[in-house]
């Protein structure tokens, strides 16, 4: 119960050297329990490091990039590079990288002819659209039997800001307007990558995260299909402030739908109708990819009735070159103004997949 | 300054270093273990150096004259109080008010917002009940009031159990600091073991699943799997890191020589909930018992009784936690399931199939009770369980799942191991091979602490 008080001060015949022993022994300890330890740790340090100096350019910028833009442009840039010849290749923004689902629309169309997408952001915009093409059909000389250009109107506000990402194409993905990391967190991550993939799984932020879970898991999906999923719950939406209710205008719409292309877009479609003077103009479509119904109003509609055209034109492409497809679809298809949901993705693909049954395609396996 | 940050690994070797220079002389290490530990809490916030040191003085005084007056219950009761109002001023003053003004509200009065602007100071539940423990001691004479200033601060500040705890009795930790401390080489051994088995169960368990548990936790829209795996990440992951804070903590101790208790012997083997609250957060299990439920009558009475000790027990404890009606509701789940535990005794025997069953039952009550724990409000709890009327399963599932059930493996398979052959049987092992096994784990915790940046959850508490 009561304690062995030892109130003791330095003893009288302790001097610093008996003291720095003291304290030398214990490291001494210390250091006799952790030096194999620490130089098997500076042994795995290096065959890391000689591991990363020899993986492939690409797979180091792979590695470079962990954001969803980022990550989609350089996959689709890579698959422009590696894909083989195709019957149908779509080329567009989001709403398309979201909207179609290439792999269910080759199984409704007869023949199940080869289906690919090279679709991805609206910050790429026609020049963009153009770099990449040229990359899969003029660089490589690849066939594609069809090609569709998928515009939704939100793509013709293009600003100066975007030409950034056009920028990152022609540097074949190394000038990112995305903070880069570091060699030594490339290293960890080319670790987790290649080592951990299975059994770590640290997702993304937000409903991609929700949805995907780890960034790879959204990076395999662009790779092996070249589109993504909106990750968005289905049911009630998250960002429902943005689509408004069926009542109700979005405010996005009101503001930027009832606008003509900037001219900036009109100088990007004249890089796009270069290339496609280049390969032939019979063998492109042009695809409008629709908006919720609640975003129409007459002003907008009179405004698309005369822009779709001029931006057909200004391709070089004949009105009967437009794939006839619905300006709108219901609210509750949606992810966002720009995005459809994963239920109306199937949907929008079938009917899609209708029209182009309708329409002859010029095959590559003959 | 916390286990996990960059300083620590200063101030660590720099405190040690100087400890062991005074090896010879107790007062000096023991004013050094103050000091140092005062810098320790004030790197966090200095401001509440002096609150944290008003209750020491408080605890301490008190202890003197319980020992010393004729009116040792009025000293001890005067000691309580002000250790409690500091504690129910800093932790629980806004929910108090919070609660009345929507009381109010819902009796019809209007009421103007009122809320104060007051900070928690980090670890005030931990040390707060370690000085109440040492009063209450000190008072049933099980201890003797300690005269040392500087050693008395010492016991209640040491700066490995000071924020997160275990929260130590008297008897096991301040008389160490009495004692000569001298590290052997086998304590330095297992301190570096407890060490890395705390960092990888805080970062490479609790850490990585950190992230996954947001997510299920944040959405207004989660799928019901996501409630169900992020339920099920949660409960692996605040065990990892309350175990993580614990091991590092009781394997600095060692390397000043000092013993910590176990705060945890492998809970989630439980096969009953009495086996659960014998197993989890053992310092504050034992604490309620002593300085709750066995004043309040424990087991003694009629059944009704009984029952009520426990229910006021878990409560206490619940809101221990934290100013949340979630929290209570957490201690009254574990109190009822408590009071049925008790009541139909030692049913389900601990062997065979039985033994599964009541492994699955306590773990399906421990685990509602982390959903309660985790949701946090009233309006995401429901909105989650409204999510179980959706089952999608989306590709992050798979991740999460194949996560889980590995991570969950590693552990399972360390705790089996440390049953069968011994908490440190891996210093057993030859040393090469020992040392391999501690360098794929430090580089394990490297590679992944990349993305990690996840405070101490018991740091809130």
């Amino acid at each position: 119960m009561t304690p062995n008080v030892d109130t003791s001060g330095p003893r009288a015949g302790s001097s610093v050297r008996a003291r720095l022993t003291e304290s030398a022994r214990v490291f001494a300890m210390i250091v006799d329990e952790t030096w194999r330890t620490a130089a098997l740790l500076i042994l795995i340090g290096l065959v890391v490091f000689f591991a990363y100096r020899s993986l492939p350019e690409a797979d180091k910028l792979r590695l470079a990039h962990d954001k969803t833009t980022s990550v989609v442009i350089y996959e689709q840039i890579l698959r422009a590079q590696s894909l083989p010849d195709q019957d149908i290749l779509f080329i567009g923004d989001s709403s398309c990288l979201m909207g179609i689902h290439v792999e269910r629309l080759a199984a409704r169309l007869p023949g199940t002819p080869r289906v690919a997408s090279l679709c991805s952001i609206a910050y790429l915009g026609p020049t963009g659209y153009a770099r990449m093409l040229r990359t899969f059909l003029v660089e490589r000389k690849k066939h594609a039997g069809r090609i569709v250009v998928v515009i939704h109107p939100d793509q013709v506000r293009r600003r100066k800001a975007w030409d950034a990402w056009v920028r990152f194409v022609d540097s074949g993905g190394q000038a990112s307007p995305e903070q880069q990391q570091a060699p030594l967190a490339l290293m960890t991550r080319m670790v987790e990558q290649y080592a951990l993939d299975h059994v770590l799984s640290l997702p993304m932020k937000g409903t991609y995260g929700l949805y995907y879970g780890p960034l790879q898991r959204f990076r395999d999906e662009v790779t092996t299909h070249g589109v993504a999923s909106a990750p968005a719950p289905l049911g009630p939406r998250a960002n429902a402030a943005d689509l408004g209710d069926a009542g109700s205008q979005p405010k996005h719409c009101r503001e930027n739908f009832r606008h003509p292309p900037t001219a900036l877009y009109f100088a990007a479609l004249d890089d796009l109708r270069a290339l496609v003077a280049q390969v032939g103009a019979e063998r492109f479509l042009v695809l409008f990819t629709p908006v919720p119904s609640n975003c129409l109003d007459p002003e907008i509609e009179a405004n698309w009735a005369r822009m779709k055209p001029d931006l057909v034109t200004r391709l070089g492409l004949a009105p009967e070159q437009v794939i006839d497809m619905p300006v709108t679809y219901p609210l509750d298809v949606f992810e966002s103004l720009t995005h459809l949901d994963r239920n109306g993705r199937l949907i929008y693909t079938d009917a899609l997949a209708e029209k182009l049954s309708a329409m002859p395609v010029v095959s590559t396996r003959e | 300054m916390s286990f996990t940050e960059i300083a620590f690994f200063a101030f660590l070797p720099l405190v040690l270093a100087l400890y062991h220079l005074f090896h010879d002389s107790l007062r000096i290490q023991n004013a050094l273990i103050f000091v140092a530990s005062l810098f320790f809490y004030g790197w966090w916030d200095w401001r509440f150096l002096s609150l944290f040191l008003l209750s020491i003085v408080v605890a301490y005084g008190v202890g003197r004259m319980i020992e010393t007056s004729k009116h040792a219950r009025v000293w001890l009761g005067a000691g309580i109080v002000v250790l409690v109002g500091i504690l129910v001023t800093f932790k629980y003053a806004n929910f108090f008010i919070d609660s009345f003004l929507v009381m109010l509200a819902q009796m019809g009065f209007s009421q103007s917002k009122f809320v104060l602007q007051i900070i928690l100071p980090i670890g005030i539940s931990f040390y707060t009940f370690q000085a109440i423990a040492y009063m209450v001691d000190v008072y049933r004479r099980d201890i003797r009031a300690e005269r040392d200033f500087i050693c008395f601060g010492a016991f209640i500040a040491f700066f490995p159990q000071l924020v997160a705890g275990p929260i130590e009795r008297a008897r096991d930790l301040l008389t160490q600091f009495h004692r000569r401390r001298t590290v052997t080489r086998r304590q330095v051994a297992e301190a570096i073991w407890l060490i890395v088995l705390g960092y990888f169960v805080k970062i490479g368990i609790a850490d990585v699943l950190a992230p996954h548990v947001e997510l299920a936790y944040s959405t207004r829209h989660a799928s019901g799997w996501w409630v169900v795996l992020g339920t099920l990440a949660f409960a692996l992951q605040i065990y990892g890191d309350f175990l993580g804070y614990s091991l590092i903590a009781k394997g600095v101790a060692l390397l000043f020589g000092i013993e910590l208790i176990w705060n945890f012997n492998f809970p989630y083997w439980a096969t009953s909930l009495v086996d659960f609250w014998r197993r989890w957060h053992i310092s504050l299990s034992n604490w309620l018992r002593d300085y709750i439920y066995v004043p309040l009558g424990g087991s003694r009475g009629s059944q009704g009784l009984y029952i009520r000790n426990l229910m006021l027990t878990m409560l206490l404890g619940g809101l221990w936690h934290g100013a949340s009606w979630t929290f209570v509701l957490w201690g009254a789940l574990h109190g009822v399931a408590l009071g049925i535990n008790h009541l139909i005794g030692r049913w389900p025997p601990a062997y065979g199939l039985a033994s599964l069953a009541g492994w699955i039952t306590t773990m399906s009550v421990v685990l509602v009770g982390w959903f309660l724990f985790r949701a946090g409000d009233s309006t995401l709890m429901l909105s989650m369980i409204g999510a179980l009327g959706n089952f999608e399963w989306y590709p992050a599932h798979s991740g999460l799942l194949a996560m889980l059930v590995t991570l969950s493996g590693v552990i399972a398979a360390l705790e089996w191991a440390e049953q069968r052959y011994g908490r440190f049987f891996v210093l057993d092992w030859p040393a090469w091979p020992r040392a391999a096994l501690t360098s794929l784990i430090v580089a394990y915790i490297v590679v992944v602490s990349q993305h990690t940046d996840v405070g101490f959850i018991y740091f809130q508490f």
